[in-house]
């Protein structure tokens, strides 16, 4: 079943042109200059019950502009939007009972107060009866582990205690769509991975639809089943995660220090992207060559005084795909 | 519509208030040191017995209803709207199923009814130490006050809710807060309406700013029947119109709102 469909989507913003100096600001205060701006232009997509989407883009991509728009905050320029069957612009409130929404650099708990009382708030506006309340309310207590938090005032929170806590409160009632804009950003690695496994469990035992925007490769890596890459508002790729670590996770940056002065390395799929006498930088192709050759292949001689593997950034692989679309070859 | 949500909200803003409450304390500071130096300077003014047949005592009363009416409800929560809209963090309050208007009026008086709590109290006790109890001859009075207080608070939160509301159209709302503060402080807070000069006292007696404070507080130093059902008709016709415009303004910046980033 379809449960988000846009069609030929477009918002532009128009805003006041500030131009430098007094004289002109006088100027505009008069005859302000005005300029349009497209943050997303003309996306069409659809997205299936039960599916984990990413929605990836660099700063200012219109991430952001478009979730706002599928939840009915902001009203589109042009196009179409679906949500469950409703237009978000006009049934903004009835739509609202039926998502949730964690904005990852926004809080909707009350600073001051705990968070058990910013939960009994959000159940009362959603009209979930009291005693479903309590089951849901024990039942997402235990699963992210917040029981000992519930009487700690927000503001006392770590950041990924927070984070949990602004999951949680946004399940409360059962949302059908999860949108999560940024939802492990700033976090450490163990609350990160805490969080992705709590998200692919929402979606396994109730069929959420998770619409979810990052930087992080990881996220994408670990959670999605699909990810949309969107830059200048526009598209710029509609693919499974498969096909896309296929193409483009499966590559891995190794940087490798020695003892001594080493010969370069060389080898089929491995890339060099720097080497000098006693450090290198390899670009591993996982496809070619196992990671496990390569470093046998670098230590074998006991010269290996230090080595880290990362993936390559989501930067350079969006850079990748814009430079591969360019190109003309998809 | 359902209520029990907005009682929730009046609720935990309420507590908020109560957990939060060193702000609390520094109003009741500033309403005291205000009372007080009324207290001293109408002493000094006061050398015949009325003035615009106002007494010592009733002018002393005046100024602590008027202070508690305006600042019971304060510019410092509806200000926070305008940055919200401003900032963005409006776009997780309008994303709920509730009438955002009600959530904001809710959450205001929630925040109200503590100051006001506190602020009765310190006004009752400094009348009553400064100038004595009260010389109130009717307690017919006291629904007419009672309900022209709460006409006065729900025109001042239209109001207010307006001026937060303009974050949507322009850019700058705090000048529209700073104007209408002192509107709301010169014309009715400080002075009864009676101590204008005549030609102004008539327009006085039918504007939003000075009918929310002049309103109560001329109600509850010196009762008359028939000006005080004029005071609550005006009040009454006022909260509708002031509560529309609030209304409209809403709808209309809803569709104009403006979130930036990502």
């Amino acid at each position: 079943m379809r449960c988000i469909e846009v069609k030929d989507l477009t918002k532009t913003f128009t805003t006041k042109v500030k131009q430098e100096g007094f004289k002109q600001s006088l100027k505009s205060m008069i005859k302000p200059e005005y300029a349009t701006v497209e943050a997303v232009s003309n996306i069409s997509f659809t997205v299936d019950e039960g599916e984990i989407m990413a929605f990836i883009g660099p700063n200012g991509a219109g991430k952001s502009t478009t979730i706002k728009m599928l939840t009915g905050i902001l009203h589109p320029t042009d196009g179409s939007i679906s949500v469950l069957g409703l237009d978000p612009a006009k049934k903004r409130r009835q739509l609202a009972a039926q998502i949730g929404t964690v904005f990852g650099q926004k809080s909707q708990l009350w600073f001051h107060l705990p968070p058990t009382d910013s939960f009994r708030l959000l159940a009362d506006i959603y009209e979930v009866p009291k005693d479903e309340y309590t089951s849901r309310l024990n039942y997402l207590v235990e699963m992210f582990d917040i029981g000992d938090l519930l009487k700690t005032p927000v503001r006392k929170l770590s950041l990924g205690q927070r984070v949990r806590c602004e999951i949680a409160a946004s399940l409360l009632h059962q949302p059908k769509i999860l949108f999560l804009d940024e939802p492990t950003i700033g976090l450490d690695v163990v609350v990160k991975q805490k969080i992705r496994e709590l998200i692919l469990h929402i979606n396994k035992e109730y069929n959420t639809t998770i619409f979810l925007t990052s930087h992080d490769a990881g996220d994408i890596e670990k959670i999605c089943k699909r990810a949309m890459i969107i830059d200048h508002g526009k598209i710029v790729l509609d693919e499974s995660v498969k096909k896309l670590k296929y193409d483009y996770l499966n590559m891995k940056i190794i940087s490798a220090r020695f003892f001594e002065k080493q010969k370069p390395v060389s080898m089929d799929g491995v890339k060099i992207i720097k080497s000098t006498d006693y450090a290198a930088s390899l670009h591993v192709d996982t496809e070619k060559v196992s990671i496990n050759e390569v470093i046998s292949m670098i230590s074998k001689d006991g010269n290996l005084a230090d080595i880290t593997i990362n993936d390559p950034p989501m930067e350079e692989i969006i850079l990748d795909i814009f430079k591969k679309t360019a190109a003309g070859a998809p | 519509m359902k209520i029990r949500k907005y009682l929730t909200i009046f609720n935990i803003s309420l507590r908020n208030a109560v957990y939060y409450n060193k702000n609390l304390f520094g109003g009741v500071i500033m309403y005291t040191l205000f009372i007080y130096v009324f207290f001293r300077l109408w002493g000094v003014i006061y050398s015949s017995n009325t003035i615009a047949n106002y007494t010592y005592s009733q002018m002393i009363w005046y100024v602590c209803i008027t202070e508690m009416t305006s600042l019971t409800i304060g510019t410092t929560t509806l200000y926070k709207i305008s940055q919200d809209i401003k900032n963005g963090d409006i776009a997780y309050q309008l994303g709920r199923p509730y009438n955002y208007l009600m959530y904001v009026f809710s959450n205001t008086m929630g925040a109200s009814f503590v100051k006001f709590c506190l602020y009765i109290l310190t006004g009752g006790i400094l009348g009553t130490v400064l100038v004595g109890i009260p010389n109130i001859e009717s307690a017919v009075m006291v629904p007419y006050f009672v309900l022209s207080f709460v006409l006065s608070i729900i025109m001042q939160f239209s109001m207010l809710m307006t001026i937060a509301l303009s974050a949507f159209f322009v850019e700058e709302s705090r000048p529209f807060f700073f104007i209408y503060s002192k509107f709301i402080l010169m014309l009715g807070t400080f002075v009864p309406i009676e101590f204008f000069p005549s030609w102004l006292q008539k327009p006085l007696k039918y504007l939003p700013f000075s009918l929310v404070t002049w309103g109560p507080a001329k109600i509850f130093v010196a009762f008359n029947i028939s000006q005080a059902t004029n005071t609550i008709m005006m009040q009454t016709t006022w909260a509708v119109v002031l509560a529309a415009i609030c209304y409209f303004v809403f709808k209309k910046g809803v569709r104009n709102v403006h979130v930036h980033g990502g």
